[in-house]
């Protein structure tokens, strides 16, 4: 049903321990996977959002998120960091997973509408636990189309 | 169970809108708590507050990263945090809500009659706004009045001329009573345009403030001089703050300290210094007009108190009459406050008589607000009866205006003298005729409980 969670977006493996690094890699993948047309526009726009205010905003997750005509198709990446991200967030803890929103800027509705919804189910625990826990890319991306 | 509202929305509002109102909602359930969560997300504005929620809601949290309309939440306790805080603390800050000792955010609060209109959308007029500053310098000014009006009444106690040293009910305790009073009364002019001044222009109008409220009390201009300093030093320094926005940052501190402060005394206080005379007649004119008239003609004058003060008990239009009440008392006229004090007492204790003489008109829950109704009364908390004039304002209103007539024109006829501004029944000991002032109030409050009783239906 949403075209926004794809497997080849999702790492389960990120190498980043810092902010700067782990946005850029992440930005990468979804470069990789043709959702950009202007990579380093899109970056812009992401970390201009970051300097407003982080968006890492506690229990272990970060939501680097950018509206932009830098995007081809509305997108989320899901990078999860084994060890931790420095994310500069708001309760100090190290980020376990980040999800990389990226929404061009004639996003439809329905779009927004899930997106809407995973930042809803993100405030209950055990969901996060279930994505940050996944063994694989395809039992993360189970968790999500019940959204 | 408190009634809580939120407020979300970050600049891309993709996903901490939602994550913060998510994290509230769940936060207000597991306290106990109601919450309304308004989104300002991508997608546009959902689930938006209306002015019926803020005027119920216990207290209001803004999470938010990016700005709203806050004008609206004038008057309620208000937090305001970034919106990673709505989701990270969002527990603590349900808590906080529900702890009732939020501030409760500046500006006035919309009153009464214009929360009921769910249209209300627009600017507020210009009637308004002058409205909000005179009322912001009038609260300040009120608890000057009430320590003063009540100490200066206690030295009373020892007698009219228990201050004078040469007069034979001299008593050093009352003279002191009366001086300490006395120096809180006397602030009354400098602190009422000080924060009309600052109310329009925040501190840089309340410097000027206090010098034109003090030139006001000195040249004898008084009250309406004080008003027109207030509102000339605000808008004049708001206006000078404005032109000088575009001096470079080095100058900041020279011109908050040095330069506006200079520049509006001066001008503000020559001003006031050259009214002083011209409007220092007008004002004697005026009080002597307004004591004149409760002599004269004290049907007339109690029938216009009366119906101002139960029009829209607590408005604008109850607090002109008591304002000009509190400013009297300030020059020494004690009747004018005691008819405006009567009718401010009456129209709760028509409720109250009325739920105790017909009960069976009423129904359970009516009569405990009734009876509650007493103490308002008692108390001089007139907002009491808007609850039930609320249910048929156009045939509850102008039976107690009637009742607040009656009480006021009695006791203008009695020539009753209240020298404090507040408090009701409580400050009874202060009332040179306190048994007749009481049944003024009680001859009008029981006229108008029979007929409110008996032109109120049965209950189903």
């Amino acid at each position: 049903m949403n075209q926004i969670f794809t497997a080849n977006n999702i790492t389960l493996n990120l190498q980043a321990h810092n902010k700067t690094s782990a946005i850029n890699e992440i930005v990468d993948l979804l470069n990789n996977n043709n959702i950009l047309n202007d990579k380093e526009q899109y970056k812009t726009a992401i970390l201009k959002r970051e300097l407003e205010s982080t968006t890492g905003i506690g229990f272990g997750i970060a939501i680097p998120h950018a509206k932009s005509d830098a995007v081809n198709q509305a997108a989320v990446a899901i990078a999860v960091s084994p060890a931790g991200v420095d994310f500069e967030s708001a309760d100090n803890t190290p980020v376990k997973i980040i999800f990389m929103i990226a929404v061009p800027n004639d996003a439809n509705d329905m779009h927004l509408q899930i997106l809407a919804k995973l930042s809803r189910k993100l405030i209950n625990p055990v969901f996060r636990n279930q994505l940050i826990n996944s063994q694989s890319a395809e039992e993360l991306l189970t968790y999500l189309t019940e959204i | 169970m408190n009634k809580l509202l939120g407020v979300t929305g970050c600049p891309t509002g993709i996903a901490h809108t939602f994550m913060a109102a998510e994290a509230l909602q769940q936060a207000a359930a597991a306290n106990n708590a109601q919450i309304k969560v308004e989104t300002n997300g991508a997608v546009g504005v959902e689930n938006e507050l209306t002015a019926k929620d803020i005027a119920e809601a216990d207290c209001i949290i803004v999470a938010c990263d990016k700005n709203v309309d806050m004008d609206r939440f004038n008057g309620k306790p208000v937090i305001e945090v970034p919106v990673a805080d709505g989701i990270s603390k969002a527990d603590a800050l349900i808590k906080k809500a529900i702890s009732g000792t939020v501030p409760i955010r500046g500006g006035q609060e919309k009153g009464f009659l214009e929360i009921s209109d769910d249209n209300f959308n627009g600017k507020p007029s210009i009637g308004h706004e002058i409205y909000k500053h005179l009322m912001a310098g009038v609260s300040n000014m009120i608890p000057f009045v009430v320590a003063g009006g009540v100490l200066v009444a206690i030295s009373f106690l020892w007698g009219i001329y228990s201050f004078d040293p040469n007069s034979e009910q001299y008593n050093a305790t009352a003279a002191m009573f009366k001086a300490v009073g006395g120096a809180s009364m006397g602030l009354m002019v400098p602190i009422l345009t000080a924060y009309i001044a600052n109310s329009i222009a925040n501190r840089p109008g309340l410097v000027a403030g206090f010098v034109a409220g003090t030139i006001a009390l000195s040249t004898g201009s008084g009250f309406i001089g004080g008003i027109l300093g207030g509102f000339m030093a605000g808008y004049f320094a708001k206006w000078m703050v404005k032109i000088l926005s575009g001096l470079p940052k080095q100058f900041e501190g020279l011109k908050s300290i040095f330069l506006i402060p200079l520049v509006t005394v001066a001008v503000i206080g020559i001003i006031m210094t050259l009214l002083g005379s011209p409007v220092s007649a007008i004002n004697k004119f005026m009080m002597d007009f307004l004591a004149n008239l409760q002599n004269s003609n004290p049907i007339f004058l109690g029938i216009v108190i009366g119906c101002m003060s139960a029009f829209d008990m607590g408005g604008p239009v109850n607090k002109a009459a008591y304002v000009t009440g509190t400013l009297l008392l300030g020059e020494g006229n004690f009747y004018f406050m005691a008819g405006v004090s009567a009718a401010c007492i009456t129209p709760p204790l028509v409720i109250a008589i009325a739920a105790t003489i017909f009960p069976n008109k009423f129904t359970k829950d009516e009569r405990a607000a009734g009876f509650v109704n007493y103490i308002l009364g008692c108390t001089h908390i007139t907002e009491g009866a808007i609850p039930f004039a609320a249910k048929s304002p156009l045939k509850v209103l102008p039976i107690l205006m009637l009742s607040s007539s009656i009480s006021a024109v009695l006791t203008y006829m009695m020539k009753v003298q209240v020298p404090a501004p507040h408090g009701g029944f409580l400050i009874l000991a202060l009332v040179d005729k306190p048994l007749t002032w009481v049944a003024c109030i009680l001859t009008g409050s029981i006229v108008g409980a029979i007929i409110y009783g008996l032109t109120r239906r049965k209950p189903l």
